[in-house]
């Protein structure tokens, strides 16, 4: 098992890396909902692809961040779902403020990123729809549904 | 912020809606006429300040406006007129060719053949009359179907002047649709709203306006257009001005716009190409045909009217065209013959006259020079009265008459005179005949006299005006008939004949006999008389007989006289000289010792001549002469006047058989004067049919054919370019159509597309969504 510091150090590796991709899915869904606007399928549809390019990492970094909260909460003791980004740099002490900045950062950036994802989402929920009326206007109901079964769209909240 | 981020959210769906609502129209008007695809332009809106940051404003729909490409409308509507024309025009020629009835054996040149046909058959046997009502019919056919001609054409004339002015109506409903868009335009534009869908409209009236009638067009800045034709304002803004259809008698069309001073005159559309199929090719047709019939009569009626029908001359003849008081004085008689308002037109030339004594069958030649210009009408009357025997005046349709005294017959035949000798009698005759030394014309004075002793008396002719058209000019014929009109020379049993523009005194009688004397007189010399000459006649006189057939292409005279005195057959050295008129030798007969009475000598020209036993005298001026006749009528004076003719008529619209042959086909003139069985007039008939004709350059098949010929070029020409025209203006409407047609696949596709990308995205906003989820709760 490694100190505390090398798992803070891991900690504040991980925490930029994902600072990194939160600002990558912010600059994409940007780019989504100016597709969007601009009824530019092939645009929206790229700013598709690159979105799930983005999230293909989510996993691993995800992985990466729970083996690190497992090794702190065994060396202090407490369960590892009891721990955050704010807890561990108070019980790890002054070698542990870079970890408080960045996390201020990602929260300002997760929060952004969540606010415009769920506006992105309704406002894609929205075309979709009229999208769809205009289809089965013109192609009609005796062609059925042409679109298959209807997706689920996210709640929009924004 | 929250109304903020509401409102560009509110905006950017109300664009989204726009634009698929547009999607909507265009999958609509897919198929509408002229409908452009319309496309929703967005922008960025203004960004806003908030707090010292400055805040995106969102998305929003600025206009729909129509994806069109100007410069591709104009050029259609230009290509749309041209193939209207072309159409149109096409249409037209299709009209004319159907009226031919080419080919398919229904047509003029079928019944052309057709009467050359019958006119070979009749010659087989010009006296049959099977034949001769055969021919009739034929002819009829002909003139029927050229007469069919002329009144279609002058349908096909009238129909397309209809036509334009139907169409003219269709201009002016499209003129009053466009001005009715125009206003729409500018009241919805003044909104600020593109009138997209009025657009479309209006630029779809244009093309089909332009269908009948090429125009101008521009827009002005609210958007209303001005249409143009042929410079003149037909659609303005706010007003129009009707295109008006004017038919003339002749049936021109004379196009102008409402309160316009100068005629429309449109170079495409419909319109274009009904007047310029009314206007140049119909004409042309119609002027071919009119040529066509016109030498028709001509050639036929060259030919009939100098032919003789089978029961031989004519007692009188009336000409079929009436001559016309040009000059408006009242009188027709002073007319010249080449400005008298003749259908075909009369020159310069001669016109032989034979008159037939139908008791002895003696036949005189004689001929009427016909100068165009100074001849007129009443000097025609004067010549064929100034013949013996005939008469001739104006009825009162003011067509020549012409009478034959009884017993006697005329004919205007080329025929050749084959006992040249037997009435003048001044070559060998068995009568006391002197001729005067000198040819006239003589220059005589007012009572000038020439004195003659005959059998009973001495008597003086005293030569007065009264007998001369101009005594200073008097002809040899004249001073005859000067001679003959004193009592005193019949009382004597003396005449005066002209032979070789001499003149010749005669006893009547004949035999040794026979005797007078010229005394003397002032006259004498003048006429070349010596005084105290007595004549004799002779117990035998010379029979001449011309045998063969003139074969020369000109008319010419030879004159025959001995060239010593001696007795045909006996004199050694006799010969008789043989000379045209000008004086050329035309060859020298030996008729003395050793020459056999009644042979045929040969002249010259396919003619021979043959003589009996007689005296001849150089001293008293034995002379015969002999007409040479290969045209009868070289001044076209029967052809102008109407006398005798095949036809009647001028052109194709009037030729017809001459009634009277149509109702009695015996005056059908088959020859030329050579009896019953002579068909020489059918053979210089059927001659025509294989004859260039000066008048159309070719002979009336190769004519006809020509015109056929000429009718199917211009149609395939005018096919070949309205299909060219036709395949241009598809490649337009298809560039038109890449650039405003509306694609429904496209637009699905469009709109599946965006919906999968939607359906796909939404996908990735709910991965997003949960991560974010855990993303805080680690913080």
């Amino acid at each position: 098992m490694r100190d505390p510091q090398s798992a803070v150090n891991h900690l504040l590796d991980w925490a930029r890396e994902e600072l990194a991709a939160q600002r990558r899915v912010l600059g994409i869904l940007e780019l989504q909902e100016a597709a969007v606007h601009a009824q530019d399928a092939a645009a929206t549809a790229q700013s598709t692809a690159e979105l799930e390019l983005a999230l293909e990492a989510a996993p691993r970094r995800s992985a990466r961040r729970a083996r690190l909260f497992h090794a702190l909460a065994e060396r202090w003791g407490v369960a590892f779902q009891v721990l955050s980004l704010t807890s561990i740099a108070e019980r790890h002490g002054p070698g542990a403020e870079p970890l408080l900045e960045l996390r201020d950062q990602l929260e300002a950036v997760a929060t952004e990123v969540a606010q415009r994802n769920r506006r992105v989402g309704a406002l894609i929920g929205v075309h979709r729809r009229v999208t769809r009326d205009v289809i089965r206007i013109v192609l009609g109901d005796e062609h059925g549904d042409p679109l298959g079964t209807e997706g689920t769209l996210v709640d929009a909240q924004a | 912020m929250s109304k903020v981020g509401l409102n560009i959210g509110l905006q950017a769906l109300l664009t989204a809606r726009a634009a698929l609502e547009t999607v909507g129209h265009n999958v609509s008007n897919a198929s509408t006429p002229g409908y452009s695809r319309q496309k929703l332009h967005v922008s960025a809106n203004r960004p806003m300040m908030l707090r010292g940051l400055q805040i995106g404003g969102g998305v929003k729909a600025d206009a729909v406006l129509r994806t069109v490409d100007e410069l591709i409308l104009r050029r259609i509507v230009n290509q749309v007129a041209t193939v209207g024309r072309l159409d149109a025009l096409h249409l037209g020629m299709k009209g004319v060719e159907a009226l031919l009835g080419e080919p398919g054996g229904n047509g003029v040149g079928k019944l052309i053949d057709d009467l050359f046909g019958a006119v070979a058959e009749l010659s087989t046997d010009a006296a049959d009359p099977v034949f001769r009502t055969a021919l009739v019919e034929s002819t009829m056919s002909l003139t029927d179907h050229f007469q069919h001609l002329a009144e279609e054409a002058i349908r096909l004339r009238d129909d397309a002047a209809q036509r334009v002015q139907a169409f003219a109506s269709d201009v002016n409903a499209r003129a009053e649709e466009i001005l009715g868009l125009n206003r729409e335009i500018m009241l919805v534009e003044s909104a600020g709203v593109v009138a997209n869908d009025q657009r479309d409209q209006r630029d779809l009236a244009l093309r089909e306006l332009a269908r009948e009638i090429d125009l101008t067009y521009h827009e002005d800045e609210n958007g209303a257009v001005r249409v143009l034709v042929d410079g003149q304002l037909l659609v303005g803004p706010t007003t129009m001005n009707a295109l008006q259809a004017q038919v003339g008698q002749d049936g021109t069309v004379t196009l102008t716009v409402e309160g316009g001073t100068q005629p429309v005159t449109p170079d495409g559309g419909r319109i274009a190409g009904l007047i310029g199929f009314a206007g140049d090719f119909l004409p042309a047709f119609q002027e071919d045909v009119r040529q066509l019939a016109s030498d028709l009569i001509l050639e036929f009626n060259r030919v009939h009217s100098t032919g003789i029908p089978a029961a031989g001359g004519f007692s009188h003849l009336t000409g079929s065209h009436a001559l016309q008081d040009v000059d408006g004085d009242g009188a027709v008689t002073d007319e010249r013959l080449a400005d008298a308002g003749l259908p075909f037109t009369v020159t310069s030339g001669t016109l032989y006259v034979n008159v037939r004594d139908e008791a002895s069958g003696a036949l005189v030649t004689h001929t009427i020079d016909i100068d165009a210009a100074p001849t007129t009408v009443a000097d025609l009357i004067a010549a064929f009265d100034a013949i013996p025997e005939l008469s001739a005046n104006l009825d009162s349709l003011n067509r020549l008459q012409v009478h034959a005294d009884g017993g006697f017959t005329f004919d205007f035949a080329p025929r050749l005179n084959r006992s040249p000798d037997q009435v003048a009698g001044s070559f060998g005759s068995g009568r006391a005949s002197h001729g005067s030394a000198n040819q006239g014309p003589f220059n005589l004075t007012a009572g000038s006299t020439l004195d003659l002793t005959g059998p009973t008396s001495s008597f003086t002719v005293t030569f007065t005006p009264a007998s001369f058209a101009d005594m200073s000019q008097a002809s040899a014929a004249e001073v005859a008939a000067a001679i003959n009109a004193d009592p005193n020379t019949g009382a004597n049993l003396l005449r005066a004949v002209a032979v070789d523009d001499r003149v010749f005194l005669q006893s009547i009688g004949q035999g040794a006999a026979q005797s007078f004397t010229i005394d003397g007189g002032t006259a004498l010399g003048t006429l070349g008389f010596t005084a105290a000459t007595t004549v004799t006649g002779h117990d035998t006189s010379v029979t001449v007989e011309v045998h063969g057939e003139y074969s020369a292409s000109v008319n010419g005279r030879w004159v025959f006289r001995p060239n010593i005195a001696g007795r045909v057959g006996t004199t050694a050295g006799l010969q008789v000289i043989v000379e045209t008129a000008a004086g050329l030798p035309v060859a020298l007969l030996d008729v003395g010792a050793g020459y056999v009475p009644g042979t045929e000598l040969q002249v010259a020209d396919g003619l021979a001549v043959s003589f009996t036993v007689g005296q001849l005298s150089v001293a008293d001026g034995d002379t015969f002469v002999q007409e040479l006749i290969a045209d009868a009528d070289t001044a076209d004076a029967l052809v102008g006047l109407g006398l005798n003719g095949f036809f009647v008529g001028t052109d194709a619209e009037t030729i017809a058989l001459r009634p009277d042959l149509a109702s009695d086909p015996d005056l059908i003139a088959t020859g030329f004067g050579g009896g019953s069985g002579d068909n020489g007039a059918l053979l210089e008939m059927m001659a025509l049919q294989h004859r260039t004709v000066a008048g159309l350059d070719a002979t009336f098949t190769e004519f006809y054919g020509s015109l056929v010929g000429g009718i199917g070029f211009d149609i395939a020409s005018a096919e070949s370019s309205a299909e060219i025209e036709q395949f241009l203006t598809e490649s337009l409407e298809a560039r038109r159509d890449q650039v405003s047609g509306v694609n429904v696949d496209e637009e699905l596709v469009d709109m599946i597309q965006y919906e999968q990308a939607f359906a796909a995205a939404a996908q990735f906003i709910q991965v997003v969504n949960g991560l974010q989820d855990e993303v805080l709760r680690l913080l």
